[in-house]
């Protein structure tokens, strides 16, 4: 058995919605996988399925090489995105039921238990009932219940969602941990720096479609922008940096971005086309665009849209985004403006 | 099966563990102590103290004094200040004989009372000819003083005390004003009247009044009931007491559990602590979990409260009225009843969100079960009728009437004791089943509440 999870052909509609349609997703052991998507996408509706939560209206899913989840449901580790706790159990009590419900034996499990609340800064409200913590302090209590049994496969919707920026640094810390420990994550989120950081593969569904599913080095290289990003020193604007830049030889075309100007090469490479920035302008930075799974995410979530009627509503909140300049730009994206 | 019994055994103590849960089960047989005991006492079946006037019309001409009298006696037991005037009035009668005025005696005797206000009662002995549309009119006029307001007219016929060719006696009117508590009527009144008539006829065909009423009178013996165990009185009380007890005991019962059910799951739900569960247990497996674990503290309850029945009746020496076979027979009526109960929690909890969003499916729920209290008194007093005979075999009812009927004292055919279990266990089965869906479809749903045909539809869905 390589494959963690195995899903073929599968289609689940609500009504007259289709959630998910037609999803094909092998997901081997041992890998990390960010899953994303758009709100509405499906992501939660697939990570259901995959739990046997919810079965599908067609398809077929293995899991942990077992015909469903119902029979592998102690090896997996699940964080749903509508999470919660018994508000009047206390913490310790807590994890020790939602151990004890996923097989682990009543021996040494307080043990265990003290040891995951020590790993998560939260031995001193070990006591305490679960309605006396905070939302953060919560939702680190609800990820020890999901890794608590050790699974195999980890499941974790939006681990990330409502951490303050030291918890939020834990959790990734503790990802790399379980990632190391060879285990299989699955994790949806919407932030994509920590999609970057942390996975090995991406999996992009958009209504209920699978859109992208690739490795990150994969999806590097096929979403190349071909571009540098040249920064010039302070006190010069970027237009007129965009401006002169354009004379150099070998630049094939220079675009004013917030910011920086977005420079392609024509005929020569790229570095040639570098040495000759550095030698003409004095400039803070020059480096090779790499491609952000941000712009990934919105140009693949546009362009899909862009076939459908609401495509309209979305180019529309690429360019407000643009306007307020919090987003990285695109060459494709701006190309869609343009269009 | 494991996983199971852990969700029961979560529930359990987390319900029985409660602060609310410990409250509730001590202060529930405090209150019914208290009520049991307390309030006989405090609500009395004595008239209240009277003020006014009430008018009598006398065209025998003997028996305005009599009725006067009788009146004022009986007014007096209920004890207000016009008993004091009563007997004030006793006391001018004594004194009568002294060469005193009845009215001297009687100023007398009222200034002995009169501190305050003196609210009282009179009697007003009006003429024969007096038009009685008039003092009529009296019972409904408004007066600002209260003990002026005229309470009722007693108007005599003309031939009360002499029988007509065959030998029909007449009798009396009795006129009262709007919202006149009726125990002045019928125990002052009323009482006093007939007492007068009867007193004049017996008197008129030479009978002793007083000789004829103890001649009449017979005390009634206490049945003794003989058993095993010795002899003691009869107690009329605890057969209708029983079966009641029995009843409420199978609902407190089995309401505790399936109401803590009910906001278990919902809370489970809004917590949203719901879809972690499922990813460690079955819908089916959560559900029936929660179940079994309510009916743990179901169990708790109808035990604690039957071993204080038990020891209830035991003390008064009524234990035999109580045989062992009821006693089963409740345990089974109980499971029935509280499987049906929890099914339809279960089912309507895991629908909604909200505690309240649950009323408006809880409601009709509750008031198809109340039905069998209302018809209580008739299934207790005739308990092989067939009402109560049908009612055992239509699924809500049947675990109520049949606790009901088996804690009367009429046997109750054997054979509808097996049916009734037997429809029990199959509605039991069919309640579940249905829950079982719903329960499953239900639990990740939020937003609007369902109605009951969307539940119906989710029972229908594969």
């Amino acid at each position: 058995m390589t494959q963690a999870i195995s899903i073929s052909g599968v289609t689940k509609t609500f009504g007259a919605k289709v959630a998910v349609r037609d999803l094909d997703l092998e997901v081997p052991l041992g890998r990390t996988t960010a899953f994303l998507g758009p709100n509405g996408a499906g992501k939660t509706t697939t990570i259901r399925m995959i739990m046997s939560i919810i079965f599908p209206d067609r398809g077929r899913i293995k899991v942990l090489g077992r015909a469903s989840a119902v029979e592998s449901k102690d090896r997996i580790g699940y964080l749903p995105e509508e999470r919660g706790v018994y508000r009047k159990m206390r913490v310790a009590s807590f994890l020790e039921y939602m151990a004890r419900l996923k097989g682990v034996p009543r021996r040494g499990l307080k043990g265990r238990v003290g040891q995951w609340l020590d790993r998560v800064a939260l031995t001193s409200v070990a006591r305490k009932k679960c309605q006396e913590l905070s939302k953060g302090m919560q939702q680190k209590v609800q990820f020890v219940a999901a890794v608590i049994h050790e699974p195999d496969l980890i499941i974790l919707d939006e681990p990330f969602s409502g951490l303050d920026p030291v918890n939020a640094r834990l959790m990734r810390q503790l990802f790399h941990e379980l990632r190391g420990q060879g285990r299989t994550l699955i994790f949806s989120t919407h932030v994509m720096q920590h999609a970057e950081e942390l996975c090995d593969h991406v999996v992009m569904i958009n209504r209920g479609r699978k859109v992208l599913d690739d490795s990150l080095a994969g999806i590097r290289e096929r979403f190349d922008p071909r571009a540098l990003e040249v920064e010039g020193v302070e006190g010069v604007p970027s237009r007129e940096l965009a401006e002169r830049l354009r004379k150099l030889p070998g630049v094939g075309s220079a675009e004013a971005a917030s910011g920086h100007v977005r420079v392609r090469w024509s005929g020569a490479g790229s570095r040639q086309v570098m040495a000759e920035i550095v030698g003409a302008e004095a400039v803070r930075r020059v480096e090779i665009a790499r491609p952000k799974l941000e712009d990934i995410f919105i140009d693949t979530v546009i362009r899909e849209g862009g076939m459908d009627h609401d495509g309209a509503d979305l180019s529309r909140l690429r360019a407000s985004l643009q306007d307020e300049g919090g987003t990285p730009e695109g060459a494709e994206a701006v190309e869609v403006r343009r269009g | 099966m494991d996983k199971t019994l852990l969700v029961a055994w979560r529930e359990f103590t987390s319900t029985v563990g409660t602060r609310g849960f410990f409250i509730g089960v001590v202060i529930f047989p405090l209150i019914m102590v208290v009520g049991f005991a307390l309030v006989p006492a405090l609500i009395t079946n004595q008239p209240p103290p009277v003020r006014g006037r009430v008018a009598v019309i006398d065209p025998t001409g003997r028996l305005a004094g009599e009725i006067e009298r009788g009146i004022l006696e009986r007014a007096a037991e209920s004890g207000g200040p016009e008993g004091a005037i009563a007997r004030a009035q006793q006391l001018a009668s004594g004194v009568q004989g002294n060469g005193a005025t009845a009215g001297q005696a009687l100023e007398i005797a009222q200034g002995v009372v009169a501190g305050a206000s003196a609210p009282e009662l009179r009697v007003e002995v009006l003429p024969d000819d007096t038009d009685v549309e008039t003092v009529k009119a009296e019972l409904y006029a408004t007066k600002a003083d209260a003990s002026r307001a005229m309470l009722a007219v007693v108007q005599l016929d003309p031939n009360a005390l002499t029988a007509d060719a065959d030998g029909q006696y007449g009798a009396y009117r009795v006129y009262v004003r709007a919202k006149l508590d009726a125990r002045i009527d019928r125990q002052v009144i009323r009482p006093a009247v007939n007492r007068a008539i009867t007193d004049a006829r017996q008197r008129d065909i030479g009978l002793d009044p007083e000789r004829v009423r103890k001649l009449t009178a017979v005390v009634a013996p206490q049945a003794q009931v003989v058993t095993a165990g010795g002899e003691r009185d009869s107690s009329g009380a605890a057969q209708i007491l029983l079966p009641l007890g029995m009843l409420m005991l199978l609902w407190i019962a089995s309401f505790t559990g399936g109401q803590y059910l009910l906001t278990t799951t919902i809370e489970e739900k809004s917590n949203r602590v719901m879809e972690v569960l499922l990813s460690s247990v079955s819908p089916l497996q959560l559900m029936v979990g929660k179940i079994v674990g309510q009916m743990g503290v179901g169990l708790l309850v109808l035990t604690l409260y039957g071993a204080m029945g038990v020891v209830g009746l035991v003390s008064f020496s009524l234990g035999d009225e109580l045989s062992t076979s009821e006693l089963g027979l409740l345990l089974a009526y109980f499971l029935i009843a509280y499987f049906l109960i929890a099914s339809m929690m279960a089912a309507v909890g895991s629908a909604v969100s909200e505690v309240h969003e649950a009323q408006s499916l809880i409601g009709p729920i509750m008031l198809v079960v109340m039905l069998p209290m209302i018809f209580s008194t008739a299934i207790i007093t005739n308990p092989n009728g067939t009402l109560a005979a049908v009612a055992s075999f239509v699924p809500p009812f049947s675990p109520f009437v049949m606790v009901l009927r088996v804690g009367a004292a009429e046997p109750v055919p054997g054979w509808q004791v097996a049916g009734s279990i037997a429809v029990g266990l199959a509605s039991v089965c069919v309640a579940s089943w249905a829950a079982a869906k719903v329960f499953r479809i239900g639990v990740l749903m939020y937003g609007k509440p369902p109605n009951f045909w969307t539940l119906l539809r989710w029972v229908r869905m594969a």
